[in-house]
């Protein structure tokens, strides 16, 4: 298969008032003063007027991507992919990203001791990279529900190299085989990705009790996000929507 | 007049109105409130005052830079009069995020709420190799060296940073302490640093206690 190149909305990627609200613990139960609300419209502005999103994809075939999982050898015996794998059917490596320029006015802006729009634009550009890959996983999908390649009961989810056992380092054949600097992501020896907002991974396709995943590994410990179980319960409801 | 315009400073600081700081302070300076006690009685004892609340959660990582932009904004009338009268922080932390990595927020914001909490910060930037850390402590007299990863490829780099201070013989001149997503206490313990601080209240908790007791 050919890679795919998708240029992405940006509005799409920008993330909503409640959302940076809740990534700044604030809880439901406070009124942020109004200084906050104009953070949050400065920074979503500036993230709007800033942010490429892009991301490239590649589908490829099972035993291909078994390869590729193996990576460095450091995944961890445990690997929540190595159970997938088998169940999976369809292999999408991705990477997305939200951009160099956003990345730099963060830079600039945290120089000038503009720290509060500093990290709010940060964790609004966090969020955005997320959403491009989530909206690319989104194309993905519609694209086999369009192909019939989608079956009743099934669903996808992706996952990243640095999560689940599956180790940072799987980073590097992921990039041989994706060619992410296509789109400008380049990946350096420490398997950091500039620009920083950008992610990488495979969405796979398959039965949504593959999904049902449970946040128990040894791994699990040193996770600090453990949105795995939100995710499954996302990919029901989602799935029960679409019904 | 003097404790009105410090009682001032301390409460539009926790406004976090960066103007209003900037005027008082140099109205503090005009009135020949002593440098020192600007800083201390002033702009620290409001940032203690944001501190607090923070770690209560009476208030939230943008109300909190706010007053850090205020707290800068005085800051900056006072440094030159900090160096001329030659006036000593109470500790000096070199700080960095390690070689290999590039997320430096986290670490900005240690850096910040350490100044905030007066002592003197030498921040590295990122990507900072463990050379740059030694060097930098030995050149200013540094009492603790700061270190961020998010990374696990990167943390290695922190105890490439302490061995290296071993070699050199100098490792107990200063103290260590690590921070940043995928760290933890048994990690900071296994490298020989000395505490691994899980967010910017903890890491300003730490290096007081260090100082405190030197
Ligand atoms: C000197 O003394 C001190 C003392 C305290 C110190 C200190 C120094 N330094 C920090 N602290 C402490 O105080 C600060 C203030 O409270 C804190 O600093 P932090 O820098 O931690 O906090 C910031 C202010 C806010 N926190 C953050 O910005 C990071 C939050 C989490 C959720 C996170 C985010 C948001 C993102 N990520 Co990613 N991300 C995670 C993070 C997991 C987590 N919950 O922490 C982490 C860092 N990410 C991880 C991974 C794997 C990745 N991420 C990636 C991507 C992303 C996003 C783009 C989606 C986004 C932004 C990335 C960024 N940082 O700009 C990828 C890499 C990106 C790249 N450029 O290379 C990718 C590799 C995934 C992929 N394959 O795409 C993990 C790294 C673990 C590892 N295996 O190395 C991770 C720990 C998540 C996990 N698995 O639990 C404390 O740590």
């Amino acid at each position: 298969m050919k890679p795919q190149l998708h240029e992405i909305d940006v509005d799409q990627t920008l993330a909503t008032t409640a959302s940076l609200l809740a990534g700044q613990s604030i809880p439901d139960s406070v009124t942020p003063d109004d200084r906050i609300y104009q953070l949050i419209k400065d920074a979503r502005k500036l993230y709007s007027d800033l942010a490429e999103p892009k991301s490239l994809t590649i589908e490829i075939e099972r035993d291909q991507f078994a390869e590729l999982f193996i990576g460095e050898r450091n995944n961890h015996p445990d690997a929540l992919l190595t159970e997938l794998i088998p169940l999976a059917d369809s292999f999408t490596l991705f990477a997305s990203t939200a951009g160099q320029k956003v990345c730099t006015e963060i830079e600039r802006l945290f120089a000038s001791n503009e720290f509060p729009l500093a990290s709010m634009l940060d964790a609004t550009a966090s969020e955005g990279a997320d959403l491009v890959a989530e909206i690319t996983q989104e194309m993905i999908r519609k694209q086999l529900k369009n192909n019939d390649q989608l079956d009743a009961g099934q669903e996808l989810l992706r996952f990243s190299p640095g999560y689940c056992g599956w180790h940072i380092s799987g980073q590097h054949k992921l990039f041989d085989t994706l060619q992410p600097s296509l789109i400008g992501i380049e990946l350096s020896e420490s398997y950091l990705m500039s620009p920083l907002k950008s992610v990488s991974g495979v969405i796979l396709k398959a039965p949504i009790e593959a999904f049902d995943i449970y946040d128990n590994f040894p791994y699990c410990a040193d996770c600090r996000n453990r949105s795995c179980r939100d995710r499954y319960h996302t990919l029901v409801a989602k799935m029960e929507n679409n019904k | 007049m003097t404790n009105d315009i410090l009682t001032q400073l301390t409460q539009v600081l926790q406004t976090g109105d960066a103007t209003a700081v900037s005027d008082l302070t140099k109205l503090a300076i005009d009135q020949s409130i002593g440098t020192k006690i600007i800083l201390d009685d002033g702009l620290i004892a409001g940032m203690n005052i944001v501190g607090e609340r923070f770690k209560k959660h009476e208030i939230f990582l943008p109300d909190l830079l706010f007053s850090a932009k205020a707290f800068y904004a005085g800051l900056e009338h006072l440094k030159p009069l900090l160096l001329k009268e030659k006036i000593a922080s109470p500790g000096k932390v070199v700080i960095g995020t390690v070689q290999g990595d590039q997320h430096d927020i986290g670490k900005n914001l240690v850096g910040i709420m350490l100044e905030g909490a007066g002592f003197e910060v030498v921040d590295l930037g990122k990507d900072v190799s463990p050379e740059q850390f030694v060097d930098a402590a030995v050149e200013t007299n540094a009492d603790v060296i700061g270190m961020s990863a998010l990374l696990t490829t990167t943390m290695p780099v922190m105890k490439k940073v302490i061995d290296l201070a071993t070699e050199r013989k100098i490792k107990d001149q200063f103290k260590y302490i690590v921070g940043g997503a995928p760290l933890s206490d048994k990690f900071a313990k296994e490298i020989g640093a000395d505490a691994y601080c899980f967010d910017t209240v903890s890491a300003v908790e730490c290096v007081k206690g260090f100082v405190k007791g030197k």
